[in-house]
Parts: C-alpha cells; sequence; structure tokens
C-alpha cells in the first residue's frame, strides 16, 4: 500500500527548508515508513547526480573576456569616474605612445626579423569552404612560426577531408595503419599547398622531431598522415626560438590586445557544414589534426585543473600532443570511432567524457589555433552554425605503440606539474605514455546520407 | 547581503575601478552552469558574457532587494530565455539519444582494456543525468538547476522566477519526479 504522507515534504526535508517542528515530523515518519525513507535516500542521490551534471567551469577565456570589457571600458554605463579613468588614460597613452613609438618601431622591426628568421608561410592560400580551423597567416601572425599539421594526401591536400569510417563495430578503421578510413573524395579544386603545407606533408613521423619543453615530452609528429613528396626537415615547435615564440604566444591567448571577445568566444564545436556523402553503410565523418602545438603545462594544468570535489569531474588533461575532431552520426558511434582511432594509434582510451570535462585543453587548443590563424568574426559564425560534441576521450599513446614511435620516451613527461598531471590522467604511471592525443568527436551535420550501424545494408 | 557586498555593489554603482570584477567574477562558474543546462553549452560561452555585460550596465538600478547573486541569476535567465526564443535550445548534455544510457559506448570502452573503469562508469552515468534533464520541460530544468547547481534556497528561487515559495516546492517535487522516471528509476549513488 502506497504511504499518503505528503511527498513535497520530503521534498523540503531533503532541501533544508523545513522547519524545525516539520523536520522533526519528517524525522520521525521516516525512521518508521521504509518507503519514504527509500524516497529520502532517492531524492538525496537524485540532488547529488544533479548536481555532479549540472556543474561546469566558466571557460578561462569567457571570463577573461569579461574581465577585459568591464574592466577596459568598452562598455558604458561605468559613470562619470570611469569617463575621467578612461580618458586621463587616452592621454598617457599617447604621450607614452609618442615618446616611445621610435624606440618601439625599431624594436619592432627586430622582432619581425626575428620572426621572420624562424616563421613558416602561410598554411595555404585559401581556406576550403566550411573551414574553421583554417591556419594561414602573415607579418601579422607570427604565431604562425608554430605550424599547423594538416591531413595531406595526394587526392586532397587539404585541411580536412572527408573520409569513410567503416561500420564494422569491432574492426579497425581500412587504412588503420594511419588510423584513418580510404580518402573518400578530393575537394573540388584544392587549393595548392603552400611551401609549408608540403613540409608538413612530407613529415615523416620517423624523422619527426620531438622535443622536451620544461620536462614534457611534446611530439610534434602528426597522429595520422598519408604524405607524398620529399621529406625536409621539420622545425620542432618548441625549441630554441620557436619554442620561446609559442610559449609567448601562448600565454597571451587570452589576452590579445587586438582581438575582441566575440573573436575569441567560440562555440565547442570546430565543426562546420559537411558535405553529404553516402557510402552504404559508412558513416561520415571528418578529420582534422593540429599537430605541433600543445598548451604550456603550466596552463593547460591550470585550465583543466580538477573541478570541486562534490562534483567529482576528472582530474586534469595533461598536455596534449594532438587534436583531432571526428564526426559521427550518435553517441554510440562515436564511442565506436574512439575505440578504433585510439587501437590504430596503438592507445589506451584513458579518460571518455563530455565537452567540459575537457572544456580547458579543447577550448586552449582550439583557441591557440584560431587566434594565431587570425580566425575572427567569419569563422565564429560559421562555427556556431556547427555541430555539438557527442564526446571527447583522452587517448595515450605508449612508447613503441603506433606509427610514430620517435620520442623521448615517458620518462621525460613525468616531471613537474605535466608529470602529475599525466599521471593523474593515466591513473598510474604516466611514464609509460610517450604522448597524448584528444579526440572530440562531434555530431554529424551532413543531413541523410550518414545512416546508423546495421540501418542500411 | 554581507556588509562587504554591499561595499561593493556601492562602489560598483559609483563605477570604482574592479568593485564589479571582484563582486560578479567569482558568480562566473555559477552562472555558466545555469546557462549551459539552459541553453547547452555551445551558446553559454557567449549568454555568460551578456549576462554579465548586462549585470555591469545595469548595475546603477541594482537596489539591493536582493543580493548581487539572485539578482544576476534573474539576468542570466532571463538572457537564456529570451535566448531560446530566437533559437530552439538545446539542453544539457541532449544528444537525441533516447535517455536510457542503454548501449552506451562508455559501457564496451569501459570495459576493454582495463582502463579506468569507475572513471568511465562515472562520465556515463553523467551523461545519462544530463540527457535526462534535457528530456524535462524548461521549467522543470530550470528550477532544479537553481536549485542543486545554483544552490539557491526557496525563498530566492521565487524571487528570482517571481513565484510563490509554494510554487516553488510543488515545481521542484514535479521535475525531480519527472527525472526520476526519465532515469528509469535508477539513481546515480
Amino acid at each position: 500500500m502506497k504511504c499518503e504522507f505528503d511527498r513535497e515534504l520530503l521534498d523540503a526535508y531533503v532541501d533544508g527548508e523545513l522547519g524545525s517542528e516539520e523536520a522533526a515530523l519528517v524525522e520521525k515518519h521516516i525512521a518508521a515508513c521504509r518507503e519514504c525513507g527509500d524516497e529520502v535516500e532517492m531524492l538525496r542521490n537524485l540532488s547529488s547526480s544533479v548536481r555532479d551534471a549540472g556543474s561546469r567551469k566558466a571557460p578561462p577565456g569567457a571570463v577573461a573576456a569579461i574581465r577585459e570589457r568591464v574592466g577596459g571600458g568598452r562598455v558604458s554605463g561605468g559613470g562619470v569616474r570611469f569617463i575621467y579613468t578612461a580618458f586621463a588614460a587616452a592621454a598617457a597613452l599617447i604621450v607614452v605612445t609618442a615618446v616611445s613609438m621610435r624606440g618601439f618601431r625599431e624594436a619592432e622591426r627586430q622582432e619581425m626579423d626575428r620572426i621572420s628568421r624562424i616563421s613558416t608561410p602561410a598554411l595555404r592560400d585559401e581556406p576550403a569552404a566550411g573551414e574553421v580551423l583554417k591556419a594561414e597567416g602573415g607579418p601579422a601572425a607570427p604565431a604562425d612560426a608554430v605550424p599547423v599539421v594538416t591531413m595531406q594526401s595526394p587526392a586532397a591536400p587539404d585541411v580536412e577531408e572527408s573520409r569513410t569510417y567503416s561500420a564494422a563495430r569491432e574492426e579497425n578503421v581500412p587504412g588503420a595503419e594511419a588510423g584513418l578510413g580510404v580518402p573518400a573524395a578530393a575537394p573540388a579544386a584544392p587549393p595548392a599547398p603552400s611551401p609549408m603545407a608540403r613540409a608538413d606533408a612530407a613529415f615523416e613521423p620517423e624523422t619527426a622531431p620531438t622535443f622536451d619543453r620544461g620536462g614534457a615530452a611534446i611530439s610534434g609528429a602528426p597522429v595520422l598522415r598519408e604524405m607524398p613528396g620529399p621529406a625536409p626537415a621539420r622545425r620542432a615547435v618548441g625549441q630554441g626560438a620557436e619554442g620561446e615564440l609559442e610559449a609567448r604566444n601562448g600565454g597571451a591567448l587570452y589576452n590579445e590586445p587586438k582581438k575582441t571577445a566575440a573573436d575569441i568566444s567560440l562555440p565547442k564545436s570546430a565543426g562546420g557544414a559537411v558535405p553529404a556523402e553516402t557510402f552504404g553503410r559508412a558513416r561520415t565523418e571528418r578529420v582534422r589534426t593540429l599537430g605541433g602545438f600543445s598548451p604550456a603545462g603550466a596552463d593547460a594544468a591550470a585550465h583543466t585543473a580538477a573541478k570541486p570535489g562534490r562534483r567529482g569531474d576528472i582530474a586534469s588533461v595533461p598536455p596534449v600532443s594532438d587534436y583531432l575532431v571526428f564526426e559521427a552520426v550518435s553517441v554510440e558511434a562515436a564511442g565506436e570511432l574512439v575505440r578504433n582511432k585510439a587501437g590504430s594509434l596503438g592507445g589506451d582510451v584513458l579518460r571518455v567524457g563530455a565537452f567540459e570535462d575537457f572544456a580547458g585543453a579543447i577550448n586552449l587548443l582550439r583557441k591557440g589555433a584560431l587566434l594565431r590563424s587570425g580566425a575572427g568574426p567569419a569563422e565564429k559564425a560559421m562555427a556556431q552554425e556547427g555541430t555539438r560534441t557527442l564526446l571527447v576521450a583522452l587517448v595515450g599513446v605508449r612508447s613503441g605503440a603506433g606509427t610514430a614511435q620517435t620520442g623521448v620516451g615517458g620518462g621525460a613527461a613525468g616531471s613537474g606539474a605535466e608529470g602529475a598531471a599525466m599521471k593523474a590522467a593515466a591513473g598510474g604511471d604516466a611514464g609509460e605514455f610517450y604522448r597524448y592525443v584528444l579526440i572530440e568527436v562531434v555530431q554529424t551535420t551532413s543531413p541523410g546520407p550518414a545512416v546508423e550501424a546495421g540501418e542500411a545494408e | 547581503m554581507s556588509g562587504k557586498e554591499e561595499e561593493l555593489v556601492a562602489a560598483a554603482r559609483k563605477g570604482v575601478s574592479g568593485a564589479f570584477e571582484e563582486l560578479a567574477l567569482p558568480q562566473a562558474d555559477r552562472i555558466f552552469s545555469l546557462l549551459a543546462g539552459m541553453a547547452g553549452e555551445t551558446d553559454a560561452e557567449d549568454l555568460l558574457q551578456e549576462t554579465f555585460l548586462k549585470a555591469y550596465r545595469n548595475i546603477g538600478g541594482f537596489r539591493g532587494g536582493s543580493t548581487f547573486f539572485t539578482w544576476i541569476t534573474r539576468i542570466a535567465i532571463n538572457t537564456a530565455r529570451s535566448h531560446a526564443r530566437k533559437k530552439k535550445p538545446v539542453g544539457l548534455g541532449e544528444d537525441g539519444g533516447d535517455g536510457n544510457g542503454a548501449g552506451d559506448p562508455f559501457d564496451r570502452l569501459a570495459g576493454d582494456g582495463g582502463g579506468p573503469v569507475d572513471v568511465l562508469s562515472r562520465e556515463e552515468e553523467r551523461e545519462r543525468v544530463r540527457r535526462s534533464l534535457a528530456r524535462l520541460e524548461d521549467d522543470e530544468r530550470e528550477i532544479l538547476l537553481l536549485r542543486e547547481v545554483e544552490e539557491l534556497s526557496y525563498g530566492e528561487i521565487a524571487g528570482t522566477l517571481d513565484i510563490t515559495e509554494a510554487a516553488v516546492r510543488s515545481r521542484l517535487h514535479r521535475a525531480r519526479r519527472r527525472l526520476h522516471d526519465f532515469l528509469g528509476g535508477r539513481v546515480p549513488s
């Protein structure tokens, strides 16, 4: 027989909203009524679950943007004092600028000279339609010194490619040694790859440099690659002047003075519209690889630090050497895809979670890449039409596994804050992992043709 | 409102440099959680900035009738609602799934290779809760977030949503039972 005790009172009791008399009444009742006692226990668990699932950490970039816009005085409404402050600051700036312009120009010239010696040309001349993550640059974007490694193949020398993903549940993707399926089709009239793109395309894993920055192993090796052409030497990001440059730019991701909040406020998905393709039971996916870019360890630790204990979130995400974006039609397909990719990389899936669990690391990677490429409102608008993250996985690639064997091994990854983060993420000895790959799977935006496994024959 | 908060509010209203940031930015995580729950993570970042900028512009109109957090929460809710009117809300972790979590890849991933099973299991459960939350009516999800994530009291929720405390209690009760049903009676412990 169902107890007819006022259930709303149980809610209020769990919420601590009852006075002492009512609370005592409830306590007396649940001591005698198992049904209501169970209900109270369920309500407590439910509260805890909702809190855990719903609590998130504001992206550091968004907070920094608010701080900049509010503190920077771009928003009206601060009152007279604000106007005076702004006016005084502007006047001071004019004076200082006039005085220092001569010296500044000289310093700038020297800096540009230095950058030009270590910088790389633009990845390519024109972005593909629908592309969000692009890598182009020029004098105004010295961060191009950090190359964005892209998927390259003779048929489709573009940053992104549509490929097929086998629906076979327990098998690796065709061509799995490269971690990818067979190229689906070459994009129409692909732009000629720039010298940098050619250099990237020719970057062989076995010749890939690895580098050590602050005791952490960071690999510039692309995860997945099909490469034509010769193999010129690739610069090692993180070494020497380039390393300094990257560190400098990386540290200024959210303080880029020429960027507005709108410029750096990007949605979670890097995906844009994807051409529809039909391959029977195949799924459409798109692959982008951003290699050679890794957040500095301190940044990664700071931006992916554990959330408050009650939320019980993933402790941290270690510095990531590669960030891959795939598309899938469902969470289930995404899970299969992640497993296959991890297998083809010779890696272990260390963590699987929702976007927000990795938001710090992803935002850092993504925004870094976008800021470096000078992405602006157009890219943002494009991306906003985009997709939703199905899941994110952190894959640890063991030393000696997969195709990229060069490396400093896990030993260099095991020191300092980064080492601690890796250990936390790996749940054990991080020394065995050669590098870490972050895989994000977003929902396919293409209408129609992508089908669920087993749905069509 | 505490004495320090009152001082900060007064300073922010006068435009004292840094006062608004000190007052408002500590609330960013909670406001972001609310916005992400209401509008989806994709849009929450923009909405967060919009909310705080609205608060900054209108701080002069804040008379201290409630706490600052309640006040800015109300702005966030209005911002999210306005956004929802323009665009179909995505919801919390909504993925178009069936909501019961069956067949999630996490099960297989967790079972495969001796990985951190506990973590994956927790992730699976969290995702299952998010999907179920996404299936609630907007007002149900909203009040649950205000209570569980924002940790507002019934009185604060009533003030924020402009409803009575009795209505808060009733709506919360309904929302929790529906969520419980969507979870198939399996509430993570």
